[in-house]
């Protein structure tokens, strides 16, 4: 042990607002309604309700008890912690994947969030307008200038290509594009608050930007929802027409294993269960501090931000002004909707400077409550392993995040090395370590014994069906998740990773970095459990907790 | 995440029908209960204040 002060949430509402801004990112606004559309419409909300029940919340109180359960033995980390309940070494390094994920994923994350505030930047500044479109110019020619700003802004065209700019021919332009110095502006925000602690930082950022994100949802939302139909040339281009694109429910859908596996991978991924994030914030909580409605809370907030404001505003925005061709091109993914198609939005909406700024600062907002999250997993394990102080640990996740912002900024052409990392490390290892918290919860520590562990201190008790839940229907509902992406998705990848298509060499050198990432892991958990041996501490959860 | 599921069929623009709004509306209704219930039990339950372990492997 060391003699540092134990790190502690300054209250209770304070983690719960963490934890929701973790979960709460750009899926919520972006992902979800595209996702919904594309899936059945309202008939999406039945498997996807069911997916939070029998998945979200059950995975999620499994999580926030175990962190609990660890952090009173003395670990904040999720190798650490997970071989206490799985007690022995085979969770311990399995666990190395929970340190993996979130640090992986701020690996590119900060990227996106960089493009967010560049966004802001852009349409607050008085003299731009906007991100250059003009409203008269015919779509196909607003979906070019979208497209381009989008390309220049990520470096999609060519690697390197953002820090060696083409000179133009009137000799302007050249060097480094100005997307890198706000990158560091982004990256030295998030070191800062990081640096200054849970309480200071990460906690004190959350408690203003969540606040202020729901302020900005519901003044954009009411925007949206009074715009009727600007153009009543275009009578199909309505707020009602919007809203039945979303929310008409189609029931044939429900037929299609696609829409029910949609449902499940939306519910999972927003809420962050599995992330290693929930395991490592919850540590730092007391022996009897509430676990079971708190976690309920967060993943409720992190809902409403999805359903109310995700589900109303972006997609019915996109249809009033752009129509179901164009927006139908934008829900195909994340990243298209909301830099490409919305932007085109906001350029025919009155006022729309300042609700594109407005509406890439939730998105900013949602990102960097997100992306502090990410790195204090990892600057938790390196402390624990190495048994550092919070100087050097944070001088250590600093390096180490750099290096991988670096490198996704550098491998930027057609973002491979973004949608490598964000599919192995960011969706498909989430499965994984899923997997490993709800075996360990229900299976090897004991299903009773966990849910009377995550009841000390409650403030409401687990529903009794949730037991069955949590032991049954979780894993084997998780089973059929891991096997319908991996037959859906896996494919592709592999075939893009072991092909000769010219992406195939930027996602060799992704899985480089990947697997060099996570050899450092490996070798930090073999180091601090040697060290939490030697320290004579209860690294394979034999002994029971005192009360 | 960014990993999407793609159900390529071409849709046509309806206006709000009446499954539409029954969905929206209970869907809505739902989160925004669940949420109003959580943090309505969260701010009048009483926060408990008790010291807790001291030291720790990390800060």
């Amino acid at each position: 042990m060391t003699n540092q002060p134990k790190q502690q949430w300054g209250s209770r509402l304070g983690v719960i607002l963490a934890v929701s801004g973790s979960a709460v990112g750009l899926g919520n606004f972006l992902r979800f309604p595209g996702n919904a559309a594309e899936n059945g419409g309202g008939a999406f909300m039945i498997p996807y309700f069911l997916a939070l029940l029998l998945l979200g919340i059950p995975i999620g109180w499994a999580e926030w008890t175990m962190g609990r359960y660890g952090g009173q033995k003395g670990f904040h980390s999720a190798p650490a912690i997970l071989g206490v309940w799985s007690k022995g070494g085979v969770g311990r390094y399995l666990g190395g994947l929970g340190v993996l994920i979130p640090l992986g994923v701020y690996f590119w994350y900060v990227l996106v969030e960089t493009w967010c505030l560049y966004y802001v930047i852009e349409y607050f500044n008085p003299f731009t307008n906007g991100i250059g479109i003009d409203p008269t110019a015919p779509i196909e020619e607003q979906v070019k200038v979208t497209h381009a700003f989008f390309e220049t802004v990520t470096g999609a065209k060519d690697n390197g290509i953002l820090f060696s700019q083409p000179t133009l021919p009137d000799g302007s332009g050249g060097g480094v594009h100005k997307i890198v110095w706000t990158f560091f502006l982004v990256a030295a925000l998030n070191i800062f608050f990081v640096f200054r602690g849970l309480s200071k930082g990460i906690e004190a950022v959350c408690k203003a930007a969540m606040p202020i994100m729901a302020v900005l949802g519901i003044v954009i939302l009411v925007r949206v929802l009074t715009l009727g139909t600007p153009d009543p040339a275009k009578p199909e281009q309505s707020v009602l027409h919007g809203l039945g694109y979303l929310w008409n429910p189609q029931l044939e859908a429900l037929g299609n294993f696609k829409t029910w596996l949609a449902a499940a991978g939306q519910i999972f991924f927003s809420l962050s269960v599995g992330f290693g994030v929930i395991i490592n914030y919850s540590s730092y909580m007391k022996k009897k501090d509430d676990v079971v409605l708190s976690g309920l809370t967060a993943s409720a907030t992190n809902e409403f931000f999805e359903v109310a404001l995700g589900g109303l505003i972006t997609v019915t925005a996109s249809i009033v002004f752009v129509g179901v061709a164009v927006t139908q091109q934008g829900t195909g993914g994340t990243m298209s909707l909301g830099f490409k198609t919305l932007p085109m939005v906001f350029a025919q909406m009155p006022g729309g400077n300042f609700f594109g700024g407005a509406f890439f600062l939730i998105l900013f907002l949602a990102a960097i409550t997100s992306s502090l999250s990410m790195l204090q997993p990892t600057k938790a394990f390196i402390e624990e392993s190495l048994g550092c102080d919070r100087t050097k640990s944070t001088l250590i996740v600093t390096a180490w995040g750099l290096i991988g912002n670096f490198f996704v900024l550098w491998y930027s052409k057609n973002l491979i090395a973004l949608d490598t990392i964000d599919f192995w490390v960011g969706t498909f290892f989430i499965l994984v370590v899923a997997g490993v918290q709800i075996v360990a919860f229900g299976w090897i520590f004991g299903v009773d014994k966990g849910i009377e562990e995550a009841h000390r201190g409650a403030n409401m008790r687990i529903p009794k069906v949730f037991a069955f839940v949590m032991k049954y229907v979780s894993p084997l509902f998780l089973g059929i998740v891991v096997v319908g992406f991996c037959i859906n998705n896996v494919p592709d990848y592999l075939a893009t990773l072991f092909g000769d298509g010219e992406s195939a060499g930027d996602a060799r050198l992704t899985w480089l970095l990947i697997l060099a990432t996570l050899g450092g892991i490996t070798a930090l958990t073999v180091i601090g459990q040697k060290r939490w041996r030697a320290e004579g501490l209860d690294l394979d959860g034999r002994d029971p907790l005192d009360d | 995440m960014f990993a999407t599921l793609h159900q390529a069929a071409e849709r046509h623009a309806e206006t709000l029908s009446t499954g539409g709004w029954i969905m929206m509306i209970l869907s809505i209704g739902a989160v925004t209960g669940l949420v109003v219930y959580c943090y309505k039990r969260i701010l009048t339950h009483p926060e408990m204040d008790e010291p807790d372990l001291p030291g720790g492997l990390g800060p």
